[in-house]
């Protein structure tokens, strides 16, 4: 079986809350200030995605066949399959682009999938930390005419037919369907194995591993293509939260607890 | 001249750090108070396959880069100081012995290939109560008897002691020789006549494991001698020429999360009525911490590529080790006296990285034996 994985690269949030941290909170950074921001961060795969990688790896070890990733993005998303290919995957297509909105990029994953893989299920994350639009998933599969659920927390496959497991806010849905299918994959799913150091020794060594299809992206899939979606302007959001849990059974000694830490961080 | 990480480096060290975030510091100092160290975290971290970066695949290790090693010994050290200790010993004094010995690739292969996998663990049995830097005070004797040798004797300050799958044990052959008749053997956990002793309580460095290891009458196939007789000490300084650059590795990222540690806290902490970290005379204090850390990390990284480019490495080894835990010492006593108060305080972590730090002067090699090897070449008489 072919189980192909959606990878984004995407800049690390964290290094842009670095080089942000000396912006007021209440200031907005317009659109031309962030992409000049944007350049100067390094890139990383998408966080989301080590989940559904990590639940097709298991897939194909538990079933066979191969995990091929697909991505869509600028030449520098090597780095975010490379790094999936140290995590086991075992070959990837990337086509390069303009930077193009959701819309476009299902356009552009829909073509790589028709033209590149012979998909049985296609996994994707519930989201990019970046654009966060939750769309990505579900466009690709009304693109592919495949059908799609989200919040998939558990996968098996019987006799050609999927069965899974949807979390909800209140129960777990368990559902059949039939391949080829598109799921986007829970965070509670599992917990995504680390790269292999011979794998990152393996392909840092090399600018483009054989294993990963670097391609332009046909001019007339991009060529004219509008954005439906731009951003404007981003404002930071000062929401700084620290949860602390007091386990104990006493209730006087938990308050005993509560007025200390509160004492002790100044709030009292 | 390029001060600048490979992409292979850069993703070690993002690697490892994305552990150290993610497994370590959850639970970092329940484990310091309780003493316990993070044995499924370790064989968790092993999996990746780290703990063979740096050697050849050949015996079984990755084929990676040295520095690539000490970056990841680094940023584990940054959260959990013990853990980098056990890392390096693991690598740099168990598989380091073994690689660099004259055993053949058969047997370096055999105990290497399962370290480097993250399935077994290794220790290294050097110290004795008698011979600490005066190495020539061994009291430990293999005799050979047929086709194995049989050892009696005892190691102290075994890191990784209790645990350890594979030892290797540094003894005499002939006593009368000393140290000219030092040889090295792997010992097996579950050899007969070989357990472990006393298990330390430390100042610092808690969760790391550190024992005596007793041997009597253990039997040990003479297959696994991997220095022979006269060849054994020479094998315990190479090894702990790695192990130096291991602990200096260890001590850098002590020195680095105590510096973030005090400069976030820096500028939080409102006194007359503006942060202290606007307070000039603690500004000074940061800049010259700072300075110390960039120098430290200097000689930290060259002794690494020495190495990994196979040029003599003992003196720059030496030097990493001597300046990068006097830098850790340095750095982590002043951060807990940015804290203040709360430096001296536990969940500040500060105060841990302070005890840990103490160590980092004293083992594999006191800092003083670190002088005397640097001033050794220094005023070697022709």
């Amino acid at each position: 079986m072919q189980f192909v994985v959606c990878i984004k690269q995407v800049r690390d949030v964290a290094a842009i809350s670095e080089m942000l941290s000396h912006t007021p909170h209440s200031v907005a950074i317009k659109a031309e200030e962030m992409i000049d921001l944007l350049e100067k961060t390094p890139g990383m795969m998408n966080p989301e995605d080590k989940h559904a990688l990590e639940a097709a790896l298991q897939l194909r070890d538990a079933f066979g066949g191969e995990v091929v990733c697909v991505s869509v993005g600028r030449e520098d998303a090597i780095g975010a399959l490379k790094k999936a290919m140290a995590m086991g995957a075992d070959r990837a297509e990337l086509w390069t682009t303009q930077e193009l909105d959701v819309s476009g990029s299902a356009d552009v994953l829909a073509t790589i999938v028709k033209e590149r893989t012979q998909a049985d299920l296609i996994l994707c994350a519930e989201l990019s930390v970046d654009a966060s639009t939750h769309q990505l998933p579900a466009l690709l599969a009304s693109r592919l005419g495949m059908p799609y659920l989200n919040g998939i927390c558990d996968i098996s496959i019987e006799d050609q037919k999927l069965r899974v497991r949807r979390k909800l806010p209140e129960e777990i849905a368990l559902y059949r369907l039939s391949l080829p299918a598109v799921l986007s994959i829970s965070p509670h799913a599992n917990e995504p194995r680390y790269p292999s150091v011979m794998g990152i020794v393996r392909f840092s060594g090399e600018k483009i591993p054989a294993q990963i299809r670097v391609e332009a992206a046909p001019e007339e899939m991009i060529k004219g293509k509008f954005f439906f979606t731009k951003t404007q302007e981003w404002t930071l959001l000062d929401n700084e939260r620290d949860i602390e849990w007091i386990a104990c059974e006493d209730a006087d000694e938990k308050a005993d607890q509560l007025l200390k830490k509160l004492n002790r961080r100044g709030i009292l | 001249m390029n001060f600048a990480l490979t992409e292979e480096q850069k993703r070690i060290q993002q690697m490892a750090r994305e552990f150290a975030q993610q497994d370590l510091a959850p639970g970092v100092i329940e484990r310091d108070i309780n003493s316990t160290f993070p044995l499924e975290q370790f064989y968790k971290f092993g999996k990746t396959g780290i703990y063979g970066l740096p050697f050849s695949p050949e015996v079984g290790g990755q084929g990676g880069s040295y520095l690539s090693y000490i970056l990841a010994v680094e940023e584990v050290s940054k959260v959990e100081g013990s853990f980098g200790i056990a890392f390096s010993v693991n690598t740099s004094l168990f598989c380091g012995s073994v690689d660099l010995s004259s055993a053949s690739d058969e047997i370096k292969k055999k105990y290497i290939a399962p370290v480097a996998a993250g399935e077994k663990i290794g220790s290294f049995g050097l110290t004795e109560p008698d011979a600490g830097s005066d190495a020539a005070g061994q009291k430990t004797v293999a005799v050979k008897d047929g086709d194995h040798y049989v050892l009696n004797g005892s190691k102290c300050f075994n890191t990784n002691g209790p645990f350890a799958d594979y030892t290797v044990i540094y003894c005499l052959t002939d006593p009368a020789l000393g140290i000219k008749g030092m040889a090295a053997f792997v010992v097996e956990k579950g050899t007969p006549g070989f357990s472990v002793g006393k298990i330390e309580d430390k100042m610092g460095i808690h969760s790391a494991e550190v024992s005596d290891l007793i041997l009597e009458n253990v039997r040990v196939p003479a297959e696994n001698m991997i220095a022979k007789p006269g060849e054994g000490f020479k094998l315990a300084m190479k090894a702990l020429d790695g192990g130096r650059i291991g602990v200096a590795a260890q001590a850098l990222g002590i020195a680095k999360a105590a510096f973030e540690i005090a400069r976030d806290y820096m500028m939080e902490r409102e006194q007359f009525g503006k942060p202290i970290a606007f307070q000039q005379y603690l500004q000074f204090t940061m800049a010259q911490l700072q300075t110390e850390i960039e120098a430290a990390e200097g000689l930290l990284y060259k002794a690494a590529i020495k190495k990994e480019m196979g040029e003599p490495y003992t003196i720059p080894a030496a030097m990493a080790k001597l300046y990068c835990s006097d830098v850790a010492m340095k750095v982590t006593s002043e951060a807990v006296q940015m804290l203040g108060g709360n430096g001296y305080m536990r969940e500040y972590h500060v105060e841990r990285m302070m005890r840990d730090a103490k160590i980092t002067q004293i083992y594999e090699g006191t800092n003083e034996i670190q002088k005397l090897v640097i001033a050794g070449q220094l005023f070697r008489r022709k």
